[in-house]
């Protein structure tokens, strides 16, 4: 391979990286929060997806301004799966009740989305879809670009939130020791709330960005919740740093196989990291105190 | 005291920055009650757990009647024993409180593990348990529905039905009302007369001081003194470890 | 008394079950029951590790498509006869199912779910991938066992064949259930490092249900793979399929022997029905999903305890248990302390 297509494949890498930074650190903050593995993540980043493709086909404007509605939705759709359901599970089996209910969640997004749009697969076009900018002397795609620009923006945003906010705060207290936090006056129940709200509101903005460069299917969900609960374990589950390094580490790896290999064989590098975190450090690589066995 | 019990050497285990367990050295009393005691934070469960094989030690040894056990898996350590009981009495919730203890029975070969759970021997052992510490009347309740009192029994009767050599007791009277603390201390006493040896780990000086035969005290992870009840009570680094003076 | 009418309530369901080819109006309707049947023995097969374990498989369709898949590559590429594939490919996912389990079962609760979800998609990958292998997305066709039979006969045979694996593997749940190995699994459910702690072996119990459930699944796989003769990695390797199973066993009951095939009857039927009201649609998923979400959150432990509880409101109160623990724990206590005055 020669080094500007490598270099190529690097830069590509970094920013598959960062979008699945973001939808990692997502996932995370369900987990981190609740206990929850929130399997139909994949599903509503999907949802997103769809919406940001369906207010472009209707009204014709850029698919980015879907945001503007799908953001604040899903914020508030997280809050409510978090008060009227997951709260609804007895404690013992929260963890994997959860799993089975966030599945059925998934299994009836993906259904409507078959229902409402049908299978058919869409793709936005977009006058600079095709467009391309030089970076560093590769040839990167625009579209690439500003999903990675979202996703960054997106990850800062969060961060500042997570370490600057009051609420970022009671959030971080809620996710290390919740009884902790109540002690000393946190309403856990209602930042668990938000902490969900958070964790969806990241789907949405996850999906706008996969709405401008990839085609999208009801059943493509299954594409993304593999690779993404493997980077969590991987991660460490309950780390946010950590699921974002192993998401940019997993992003580059799968793009600079993706040349010798392919597609889709190149996406068997999240199953292998997995197999091998299990067999050599089942609580995860960088991080995660939560990550115990539990 | 010809007999070896359950040694530890250079027992270490640390958490992060904390040293939990430090360097501890202990060789228990075999065929006697040994108490463990110190104040919070000193290291006693987390001691417990690396003999009891939940926690792997960061270095040291474990030794139990002369064969090193470090280490080892806690159904290995229960094979070779050492029976014990968890702070937050621990016992399967959705199961009657026959199956809790019949639990315990270890089958031998592929025979044993598809013989009946319920085998009539295996039952009238468990029953046998069950009416020494006082709950075979309630075999057929799931152990869920059990007061915590009665728990804390069903989890002895357990652990006595693997017929454990050595037993660890991890605050046997921590949340029960003073009639059941007399009555797990006469048992205690008990099935010392029968020969087992025990380890308790407890707060309550009282039960500890009338209980034991050898005391260990623990402080930063690792025992400052240990002896008969009466010597331990009046040591000068034991008061300041409890106090602080 | 109670056995008798549990003996003969047994039988009446078998006798119904096994003449059903008999009394079916069409070769169609045998072939739905086939479907039924075959989702009763993978139902029942992941309830050795649901139901016994608690641990949670929702990729079990890894082991469907694996046994399925083993027996059709077998017949067709290698020529082996059609039931000694069946047996091998068995043979086969038994082995393979060690290391995996090795690798799976080092950790619990959700991570173990999220590995068996990765399991079945990354299998889906493989699969629809190595086409010059498996034939990727073009499918895999498996010669019939017995070419000269008519579609019904057909249907008949098969309607059987599952009714005697779905015998086998009741036994073999049976046989577990009663057993101490049974009970060791149970403990390891309620509270595993307890269990451990009692003197289990908690890995390789966990590890021995988890080949014998990846097993009969395959098995199970197989038949299918001989009496439907097509395959396809994203019906074999299917999440859909393996939330039936999960399902299934769960409305059914996970704790009871014919918790499995009662929730295959219910959901399985309607699930059929459907198929040949609406056709083929993407309300199968949004069924499914609606249905997973209901009994997760109000009926837990399955169809049957929860229309107990119902039907107990509406009888005369009776006391409950805890109520005569705390009235016996009083009783006691007071003899307790007369006892101890005395001594």
């Amino acid at each position: 391979m020669s080094g500007s297509l490598l270099f190529q494949s690097l830069v590509l890498g970094v920013l598959l990286g960062g979008l699945y930074a973001l939808l990692a650190a997502g996932l995370t903050l369900y987990f981190g929060v609740m206990r929850v593995v929130m399997i139909a993540h994949a599903a509503f980043l999907v949802l997103a997806a769809y919406l940001a493709w369906d207010v472009h086909e209707r009204f014709g404007v850029d698919p980015l301004l879907s945001m503007v509605v799908t953001v604040p939705l899903f914020f508030v759709l997280g809050v409510g799966f978090q008060r009227l359901l997951i709260s609804r599970l007895r404690p013992a089996s929260l963890t994997m009740m959860s799993v089975l209910l966030t599945f059925a969640v998934a299994l009836v997004v993906e259904g409507m989305l078959g229902f409402v749009y049908s299978g058919t697969q869409r793709r936005v076009q977009l006058p600079y879809s095709a467009a391309s900018i030089e970076v560093l002397g590769a040839q990167v795609a625009v579209v690439k670009l500003i999903a990675f620009g979202l996703a960054a923006v997106s990850l800062l945003a969060l961060y500042l939130l997570l370490t600057r906010s009051r609420f970022g705060q009671a959030l971080r207290a809620t996710i290390q020791h919740p009884q902790a936090a109540r002690l000393i006056g946190i309403d856990t129940d209602k930042v668990a709330g938000y902490g969900f709200g958070l964790g969806l509101a990241t789907a949405a903005v996850g999906g706008t960005a996969l709405a401008l460069d990839s085609t999208i299917y009801p059943s493509l969900h299954w594409h993304w919740i593999g690779p993404l609960m493997a980077i969590i374990v991987v991660g460490g589950l309950g780390s946010i740093p950590g699921a974002a390094i192993a998401a940019m580490v997993l992003g580059i790896v799968q793009s600079l196989l993706q040349l010798p290999l392919g597609t889709t064989w190149a996406q068997t590098v999240f199953y292998l990291a997995l197999f091998a975190t299990l067999l050599v450090r089942p609580q995860g690589f960088f991080g995660g105190r939560l990550a115990q066995r539990f | 005291m010809s007999e070896q019990g359950l040694t530890t050497v250079e027992l270490t285990k640390t958490f992060g920055g904390v040293c939990a367990v430090d360097h501890a050295s202990v060789a228990f009393h075999h065929g006697r009650i040994n108490a463990v005691i110190g104040p919070n934070g000193s290291g006693k469960t987390t001691f417990f757990n690396c003999v009891t094989g939940m926690i792997r030690p960061d270095s040291g040894t474990v030794a139990y009647r002369g064969r090193d056990v470090t280490g080892r898996a806690p159904h290995r350590i229960a094979a070779a024993g050492i029976g014990r009981s968890f702070q937050l009495c621990r016992i399967f919730p959705r199961m009657t409180v026959r199956e809790n203890v019949l639990a315990a029975v270890r089958p031998r070969g592929l025979a044993g593990l598809l013989r009946s759970a319920h085998d009539p021997a295996q039952v009238e052992r468990a029953r046998g348990w069950l009416r020494r510490v006082g709950i075979d009347h309630l075999e057929d309740v799931e152990a869920r529905d059990l007061s915590y009192g009665q728990q804390k029994l069903l989890e002895l009767a357990g652990v006595l039905m693997a017929d454990p050599e050595t037993i660890m007791l991890d605050e046997p009277a921590g949340g029960v009302n003073p009639a059941l603390i007399d009555r797990i201390a006469a048992l205690v006493r008990e099935l010392n007369g029968e020969g087992r040896t025990f380890i308790v780990v407890e707060h309550n000086m009282e039960l500890v001081m009338s209980l034991s035969d050898h005391v260990v005290v623990f402080d930063r992870g690792r025992p400052i003194a240990e002896g008969p009840p009466d010597s331990v009570r009046s040591d000068p680094a034991v008061l300041e470890a409890y106090l602080g003076v | 008394m109670r056995n008798v009418s549990k003996f003969a309530a047994l039988l009446t369901g078998a006798v119904a079950l096994l003449s059903f080819p008999l009394w079916s109006p069409n070769p169609y309707i045998t072939s739905a029951g086939v479907v039924v049947l075959s989702y009763a023995v993978l139902s029942t097969s992941w309830n050795f590790v649901g139901g016994f374990t608690g641990y949670m498989s929702l990729g079990h369709a890894a082991w469907f498509g694996l046994g399925a898949y083993g027996t059709g590559l077998l017949i067709a590429r290698a020529g082996v006869p059609s039931f000694l594939a069946l047996g091998l490919a068995g043979v086969i996912v038994a082995l393979l199912a060690v290391p995996i389990g090795i690798a799976a079962l080092r950790v619990r609760g959700a991570s173990f779910v999220i590995v068996s979800i990765a399991l079945v998609l990354v299998l889906l990958l493989v699969f629809q991938s190595w086409r010059s292998f498996t034939g990727g997305s073009d499918g895999l066709v498996v010669p019939r066992p017995f070419p000269d039979l008519l579609r019904p006969e057909h249907h008949v045979v098969f309607f059987y064949l599952f009714a005697v694996l779905l015998a086998v593997a009741l036994l073999a749940w049976w046989t577990i259930d009663r057993s101490r190995f049974g009970l060791g699994l149970k403990a390891i459910r309620e509270d595993e490092d307890k269990a451990q702690s009692l003197g289990v072996p908690t890995f390789a119990y966990k590890l021995v249900a988890f080949v014998v459930s990846a097993t009969f699944t395959a098995l199970g796989g197989g038949l299918y793979a001989l009496w439907f003769g097509d395959l396809d990695p994203i019906f074999q390797f299917s999440i859909l399929i393996g939330s039936y199973m999960v399902l299934m066993a769960l409305l059914g009951g996970v704790r009871h022997l014919f918790g499995p095939l009662l929730g295959a009857l219910l959901v399985g039927i309607a699930i059929e029905y459907f198929k040949m009201s609406y056709g083929d649609t993407q309300f199968h998923l949004v069924a499914t999903g609606l249905l997973l979400a209901v009994v997760v959150l109000f009926m837990p432990d399955g169809v049957i305890p929860a229309v107990a509880g119902l039907l107990q409101r509406f009888r005369p109160q009776q006391s409950s248990i805890r109520e005569v623990t705390a009235a016996d724990l009083l009783e006691q206590n007071r003899s307790e302390t007369k006892v101890e005055a005395r001594r």
